[in-house]
């Protein structure tokens, strides 16, 4: 999972959590807002030069933000054209408004990858408690995060004994196989939250999962300045444009 | 010494028929002793174990702790599972948390203790294990000897009266072994009761106080290394290797007494009788 990788790899990933946070929130709130082009590309690239800064190379972010891209360009094409009996016509209007759409998600999208690629998600479990998020949400994120590894090893440790013993010889096998693989990573899963659940137990588990995550850093009164004031301009500057443009 | 465990008529089936995985174990363990189990895969042992630690309720048969008959209520075995703390065999099904630092303070918290000295718990954990350099990680990121760290970690920290460990040296590299049997000798110097499972039948026989021998959920016999070690139908019986030093003396040796505890007293004998 590359994703986590480079968020514990991240150089902004010891900074202040909840400031880490509360920018991605509140600034792609205004972005979705604001429904403005212009802050939409303002926020795009202030977000992409910090994600890249933080250790993430280009051109895999860019690869990232391709992933939506595609996604919204196909759906937009529906809004674009408009199908008539005989004919496909084009609004430039509706080109427009498609475009800002575009924009808008996509810089949407940059604020929760700017959390995502400098946060852990141990930091991100710990803010959300904060704010408090029901419990047992948060205990099953944290579950689910920490086996989607375990499975995805065993997953991977099946497959390759699978191929070890020419189980994807044909494509009859190997379609065989991986019904297989699906079946036994199933019946590994249930027998490791027994596991899991016995250990739990020998350890006190008392029907709550209480953990705490380690002292993070405090919040720096100077990028908390520098986000008031970036998220400040945005806001002026979208009531400003809504009223007076 | 004081008897810590006990156990009488034992019976534990993990099916509702006669297929029992424990029979009829009787067994006790004396307060501050160091305790090897040992016997075939299957033979038993992490059933023993989960069975001490209250999480198995077994048919038949009663366990002690000092003295006291277990009694499976909640409060109790709460209680009970405070005292006796296992290190599993397989870390992964141990370590359920995204960070190492989460998964040390699970335990404490259930104990009830303040975020404080929960705190104050776990950085001390941290320090003496000397797992600083991979605490910050996320857990699946961790080697299997590092998860093996944390997972004793993990134990240790909620400072138990007894620690079992089943089987530490599985999967582990000669550098993790070394590591683990250090902090497991520390334990024992501060004078916790260890119990553990293991096939290394060289590293019992020097460590342990007393050998445990399963065979087929039955106890056939529970002795100092050196008698078991020197008994034939039992270690026949079991599948058991001699230890190295016994062979060797015993190759050299022809009348079977005073047996060297360890290499470095074979080594001694060995020079004196060159000499
Ligand atoms: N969850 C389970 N359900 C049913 N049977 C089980 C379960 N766990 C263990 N057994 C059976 O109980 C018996 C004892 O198993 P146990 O795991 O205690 O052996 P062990 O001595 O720890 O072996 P090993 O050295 O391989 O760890 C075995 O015959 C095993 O098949
Ligand atoms: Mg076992």
């Amino acid at each position: 999972m590359i994703i986590d990788k480079l968020s514990y790899n991240s150089k902004l990933r010891y900074e202040n959590a909840e400031v880490k946070f509360a920018f991605a929130v509140i600034t792609l709130l205004i972005c979705v807002i604001s429904r403005s082009a212009v802050i939409a590309l303002i926020v795009l690239v202030v977000t992409g030069v910090l994600t890249i800064k933080s250790g993430v190379p280009v051109f895999r972010y860019l690869k990232f933000l391709s992933i939506p891209f595609a996604f919204l360009f196909l759906s937009t094409i529906a809004i674009i054209f408009d199908f008539k009996p005989f004919y496909i016509t084009i609004n430039k209007n509706v080109v427009f408004y498609a475009l800002n759409l575009i924009l808008t998600s996509l810089s949407a999208v940059s604020c929760l990858y700017f959390l995502a690629f400098t946060t852990t998600i141990m930091d991100i479990l710990s803010v959300l408690k904060k704010l408090h998020c029901p419990k047992i949400i948060l205990e099953l994120m944290l579950l689910i995060y920490r086996f989607i590894f375990i499975l995805l090893d065993t997953a991977y440790a099946i497959s390759i004994s699978q191929k070890a013993r020419l189980g994807n010889i044909n494509y009859k096998t190997s379609l065989k196989s991986f019904g297989m693989l699906g079946s036994s990573l199933m019946l590994k899963a249930i027998k490791r939250s027994q596991n899991v659940y016995i250990a739990m137990q020998a350890r006190c588990y008392d029907d709550t999962i209480n953990v705490l995550s380690s002292k993070k850093a405090k919040p720096k009164v100077k990028h908390i300045i520098m986000i008031a004031l970036f998220d400040g301009f945005l806001l002026i500057f979208s009531i400003w444009s809504k009223f007076f443009l | 010494m004081n008897t810590i465990l006990e156990c009488k008529n034992l019976y534990f089936s993990y099916s509702d028929n006669d297929n029992y995985a424990l029979k009829n174990v009787n067994l006790s363990i004396k307060q501050g002793q160091k305790i090897a189990l040992m016997g075939a895969n299957g033979s038993g042992k992490s059933t023993f174990f989960l069975c001490c630690a209250g999480i198995l309720n077994p048919c038949k048969g009663d366990l002690f702790f000092h003295n006291e008959k277990i009694k499976y209520d909640k409060k109790n075995l709460l209680n009970l599972r405070s005292k006796i703390g296992i290190v599993f065999q397989e870390p992964d099904n141990q370590l359920f948390c995204a960070s190492v630092y989460e998964e040390i303070s699970f335990g404490l918290l259930n104990l009830g203790f303040s975020e404080e000295e929960t705190r104050l718990k776990v950085d001390n954990i941290i320090k003496t294990l000397n797992i600083q350099s991979f605490c910050e990680k996320p857990t699946h990121a961790l080697s299997g000897g590092q998860k093996k760290q944390v997972a004793i970690a993990d134990i240790l920290v909620m400072s138990p009266e007894i620690i079992i460990f089943d089987e530490p040296a599985a999967a582990l590299d000669p550098k993790h072994i070394k590591i683990v049997r250090e902090i497991i000798d520390k334990l024992t110097e501060n004078g916790l009761t260890v119990i553990m499972s293991t096939h290394d039948v060289d590293y019992a026989y020097e460590w342990a106080d007393e050998i445990i021998l399963f065979d087929n959920g039955e106890v056939i016999m529970q002795a100092k290394p050196i008698d078991i070690f020197t008994n034939n139908t039992v270690l026949d019986k079991t599948n058991l290797e001699k230890p190295t030093v016994i062979k060797l003396f015993e190759s050299i040796n022809d009348n079977k007494i005073n047996y060297p505890k360890n290499l470095k007293e074979l080594e001694t004998y060995i020079k004196a009788r060159l000499k």
